[in-house]
């Protein structure tokens, strides 16, 4: 209906059209030979418009991509037998997602349900004692045959009389060898028990298995969910429960060297794709009891597991209680990486700067983690997201903690003036050389001047040429296949500095300008950071051609405003500086280890006190620096 | 949530409308590219007939300066080569007359960067420099930082002087300037200071005094050599040649060297410069000791009537180059030293005094502020007469010198074998 309406719509025009030229021609006293014309010149538009619109051919196209119901009734049907599907879609509740091809349900939310249709799960889904009902609903649930990857292996337990079983599996994400040893355990070391004995699922648990973790669930959708997630359930015959043990093993990366955050010194460890991993790597640093790890679902359709974990005698409980009530609120189909969660739990997802902070040091959550902060890890992403965070921990690097503090502290000084070379040097080369000459040496004048002579462009185009083309470089060298890598550097090299220079296209100061922004913003230790003050930067490109430095000056007065009015997690996104807290003497400048005494003050842990008692107890008055000992 | 983001995105196109119109309405005013200036670096100002003022604009060629040579080549000429162009304009008022230099040059001049403004002595002489200074002062362009100098003869001749080292005259009088420590011979002004001068209650303005001169490392016989392939030097060179003197703001005389030293002594800003004196030694030679700063304090006193003023002068140096012998390594022949070099710096004041005092009575030293600092009440009594009661004012010079090293070498060498 809504398409014969919208065809309708098309074919009107031409016919407009035609008959508009039509009337004009009558209205002109032209002769009857004309409006004859004007009839033929109406056909020849609607041809025309009939070849340059999309007119649908089900003949030859075969297929059409149905959009509901209503689409189906509105176009003429033509189904072949390819489209069975065989329990329908009402079968399988909300993990029978594989079998797929009859289900179009992304669009059911907008639109009302039908009366006829069925409303959601048909059944409750609970383990049945007969084994063959069992086998029937998991067969269902995962569409078997059709589905090749999961697979129910049937046997008989080696017990007297023998016992019928089976399990389910998914092919790959199960471990074999531990398979075979429950396989083996079950079919022949249970000749061990006694004939006669009640072989039920938890005195087989008990008993028999010999996983590390098995459980004892009733309902296929857990079962279901465990076994997505690589673990075997085990169905026995006359137990109304299965047992669903850890079995995941697949392929995954092994422990590898960070590759986004290098350091030279400190640990050399990233995270992986595996969420147990990454939380034993986390747990490997921090060796204490305190330290929970609870596992949120997250993701309404494809489940995923977040790890949230804090400290908890350190971390403050509403920080915790907070991150937790976003987490269960998020209703989203899957989520596959940090980035994606962090845009649903950030507090301003309009603004500019990141206000988490993703990781894939995990010294470097270990010691968020210790000074009260919460973080969370997604199963499937090899980073940590850590809450609350400021920029100014955005601008630091684990390395700093690790070097001594002087050489820290350079380090951190060098970093914060890049980060205000990246953010502002062009704009204020364009204020500069655009409306304050005056500004400017009067040799450093005459040899821009003298570079810009033969330049064809305005400053301006000069520069967002040069910016662009470096962006361009910039990724382009990130998705150009490893193999031609090299490439990148030679073109980068030759066309940004030295051809476009020869060829009076840009003014070597420029090139030099340009190529110190971009190193400058790749100092910016965090990548999101670092996006930011790209994109910050045109703003004050724009800023600085158009107004000079009124405009730098109005631009930055609207980016501090929107900087400190930030909050994450609760925490002014500028503090310690933006509301002036306790700094915990690890701002930019980073005084001696043994001084920072207290926690953060603006993350409000449990507990303040960093350093209790002499942190330097070897030296006379304990602290090896401040007379006092007290951290003022 | 969709909502709100459709509402942010409202407020951020119109707001950016309103910014772009605003943007746009103002129209970058005052937006210049830097190749599309004319970058000034020395004005000068002449006195034209009829009452009329001429300037002298040193433009600078920033392509041809040696600097734009990005590999883009080709033969310029040796006119388009040269790194600065002049230009000359006549007009009732200063500010007529830049404007009008727009009909010769393809670019607006730009003042910001004007680093000598040279005033012709006729001009300074005849018309005074009250009414050229009243645009200087107001141009926002001009700043109070530019050296200001008097020119003897035309401007023009002497702005189109280049020098090997320096790409234009304008650079190179300003490196002379920015030498001046090293002979304390000339007393330069910024224009700055120069108006304060003016409008000073007693005391008189005064500044350097640029000249011509035919250039002596240019030989006679050398003048005709260009066809064998050598670059001659060239025919004149610039010198700052002493203190020009202003009564009001009109030129009236001149200081030499040596009395635009005593002027600079006077007023504490020696702050280098060789002085030369008759060796202690009584078989003659002579000794030049560097001088490494002073200090001057004026301590006028009105006693009976008569204005008394005390220059304190403390300096030190250091010895520089002894001829003849002198036993250099004995306290006593340095305390001797020292006392000799006392009394030519006291003869470099007298000279200045003479010249200032008797000569033309005008009061470059100050000693008016200092009176008026000292005694306000009387000030008010006698600035009306100050003109009058300064060339009377009795000064008394005291200088306390201290030699503080003496070179690499104590004594002076001794040919020992006759």
């Amino acid at each position: 209906m809504v398409k014969n309406k919208k065809y309708r719509l098309e074919i009107k025009q031409p016919r407009l059209a035609a008959g508009i030229i039509f009337f004009t021609a009558k209205a002109c006293g032209l002769p009857p030979a004309v409006n004859v014309w004007g009839v033929e010149l109406k056909k020849i538009l609607e041809t025309l418009l009939r070849l340059i619109t999309y007119q649908p051919d089900f003949d030859r196209e075969g297929f059409i991509l149905r959009e509901n119901e209503y689409d189906r009734q509105s176009v003429p049907e033509r189904r072949d037998g390819g489209q069975k599907s065989p329990g329908g879609p009402e079968g399988g509740g909300r993990n029978g997602g594989g079998e797929g091809s009859g289900r179009r349900t992304p669009r059911r939310a907008a639109r009302p349900r039908r009366k006829d249709e069925p409303a959601g799960e048909a059944e409750p889904g609970r383990v049945h004692s007969r084994l063959d009902e069992n086998r029937r609903a998991v067969e269902r649930i995962y569409g078997l045959p059709a589905n090749k990857d999961v697979i129910l292996r049937e046997f008989s337990l080696g017990t007297d009389p023998p016992l019928r079983a089976f399990m389910v599996f998914i092919d790959g994400l199960a471990d074999r060898k531990s398979q075979y040893r429950l396989l083996e355990n079950l079919m022949i070391h249970c000749r061990i028990l006694r004939p006669g004995d009640v072989m039920s699922a938890s005195r087989i648990m008990t008993s028999l298995l010999p996983g590390s973790q098995v459980k004892n669930l009733d309902s296929f959708e857990k079962i279901a969910d465990a076994v997505n997630y690589g673990d075997t359930a085990f169905f026995f015959e006359g137990s109304d429960s299965a047992l669903v043990v850890e079995t995941k093993g697949w392929e995954a990366r092994t422990v590898d060297r960070p590759e986004t955050e290098q350091t030279i010194t400190g640990p050399q460890e990233a995270f992986v794709e595996n969420l147990r991993a990454n939380i034993a790597l986390i747990r490997k640093i921090i060796r204490s009891s305190d330290l929970y790890t609870e596992i949120i679902p997250v993701g309404a359709r494809f489940r995923s597991d977040v790890a949230v974990m804090y400290i908890k005698d350190l971390a403050n409980p509403d920080l915790v209680a907070e991150v937790k009530r976003r987490l269960s609120s998020i209703t989203v189909d899957f989520v596959t990486d940090v980035g994606m969660l962090e845009q649903f739990i950030e507090d301003s997802p309009y603004n500019l700067n990141p206000q988490t902070l993703a990781t894939e040091r995990p010294d470097r959550v270990a010691a968020a983690l210790a000074e009260g902060k919460v973080a969370m890890l997604l199963s499937g992403s090899p980073f940590a997201l850590v809450v609350p965070t400021t920029m100014f921990s955005q601008l630091h690097t684990g390395e700093e903690t690790y070097l001594r503090w002087q050489y820290g502290s350079f380090i951190r000084y060098i970093r914060t003036f890049s980060f205000y070379l990246a953010l502002l040097l062009p704009g204020s080369y364009l204020a500069v050389t655009l409306y304050h000459q005056e500004m400017i040496p009067t040799e450093l004048l005459l040899a821009i001047a003298g570079n810009r002579e033969r330049v064809p462009f305005p400053t301006v185009v000069e520069m967002l040429l040069m910016e662009f083309s470096f962006e361009l470089v910039r990724e382009a060298g990130l998705r150009i296949p490893g193999i031609i890598g090299s490439t990148i550097g030679i073109v980068g090299a030759l066309i940004l500095g030295q051809a476009a220079v020869q060829a009076n296209i840009v003014s070597p100061i420029l090139v030099i300008l340009v190529a110190v922004t971009g190193l400058a913003s790749f100092s910016i230790p965090y990548y999101s950071l670092a996006f930011a003050v790209r994109i910050y930067r045109f703003f004050y490109i724009a800023m600085g051609a158009l107004l000079g430095f009124y405009g730098i000056t109005i631009g930055l007065f609207i980016q501090i405003l929107l900087t400190v009015n930030l909050k994450t997690f609760g925490l002014p996104y500028l503090s310690p500086a933006g509301p002036r807290t306790f700094p915990g003497r690890d701002m930019v400048g980073r005084l001696p280890v043994f001084l920072q005494r207290r926690r953060p003050d603006y993350l409000n842990a449990l507990d303040d006190v960093r350093l209790p008692g002499a942190p330097r107890g070897w030296v006379e008055g304990g602290d090896g620096g401040s007379e006092d000992g007290s951290d003022r | 949530m969709i909502r709100r983001f459709g509402l942010v995105c409202k407020l951020l196109i119109s707001a950016l409308l309103v910014a772009g119109a605003a943007a746009a309405l103002t129209g970058c005013w005052d937006q210049r590219e830097v190749d599309k200036i004319g970058i000034v670096l020395a004005t000068g100002i002449d006195q034209a007939p009829g009452g009329r003022i001429r300037v002298i604009v040193q433009n600078v060629n920033p392509a041809a300066l040696g600097l734009g040579t990005g590999g883009g080549g080709g033969t310029a000429s040796l006119a388009a080569s040269k790194p600065y162009r002049n230009r000359s304009v006549e007009g009732n008022t200063m500010f007529e007359a830049f404007r009008d230099l727009s009909r010769q040059t393809p670019r607006q001049l730009f003042f910001a960067h004007n680093q000598v403004i040279l005033i012709s002595e006729k001009l300074a002489r005849e018309r005074g420099v009250a009414e050229i200074m009243d645009f200087l002062q107001r141009n926002p362009q001009i700043r109070r930082t530019t050296w200001l100098l008097v020119g003897k003869g035309d401007p023009a001749v002497i702005l189109d002087e280049p020098g090997r080292l320096e790409d234009t005259p304008a650079q190179r009088i300003f490196g002379f300037i920015n030498e001046r420590r090293l002979t304390s011979q000339y007393a330069a002004r910024r224009m700055g200071d120069f108006l304060e001068l003016l409008e000073s209650e007693s005391t008189q303005p005064f500044t350097a005094l640029i000249e011509r001169i035919p250039n002596p490392a240019s030989p006679e016989e050398h003048k005709n050599r260009l066809a064998e392939g050598q670059v001659a030097e060239p025919h004149h060179t610039l010198r700052i040649n002493g203190t020009a003197v202003f009564r009001g703001d009109k030129m009236t005389g001149w200081l030499d060297s040596r009395e635009s030293r005593g002027l600079l002594w006077v007023r504490g800003e020696v702050e280098g410069g060789v002085i030369d004196v008759p060796s202690p030694d009584p078989k003659g030679g002579r000794v030049s000791i560097e001088i490494l700063g002073s200090r001057t304090r004026l301590q006028p006193e009105i006693r009976d009537g008569q204005i008394y003023m005390t220059v304190e002068i403390k300096t030190d140096g250091s010895l520089g180059e002894v001829t003849g012998q002198l036993e250099v390594s004995k306290p006593e022949t340095i305390n001797k030293l020292e006392a000799t070099m006392a009394g030519a710096i006291r003869g470099e004041i007298a000279s200045a005094l003479a010249k200032a005092q008797q000569e033309y009575g005008v009061d470059v030293f100050g000693f008016g502020e200092a009176v008026h600092r000292k005694y306000p009440r009387q000030w008010k009594e006698i600035k009306g007469i100050w003109a009058d009661l300064f060339p009377a004012v009795q000064v008394q010079a005291r200088v306390e010198v201290n030699i503080r090293r003496t070179g690499m070498t104590t004594n002076p060498l001794r040919p020992r074998q006759k």
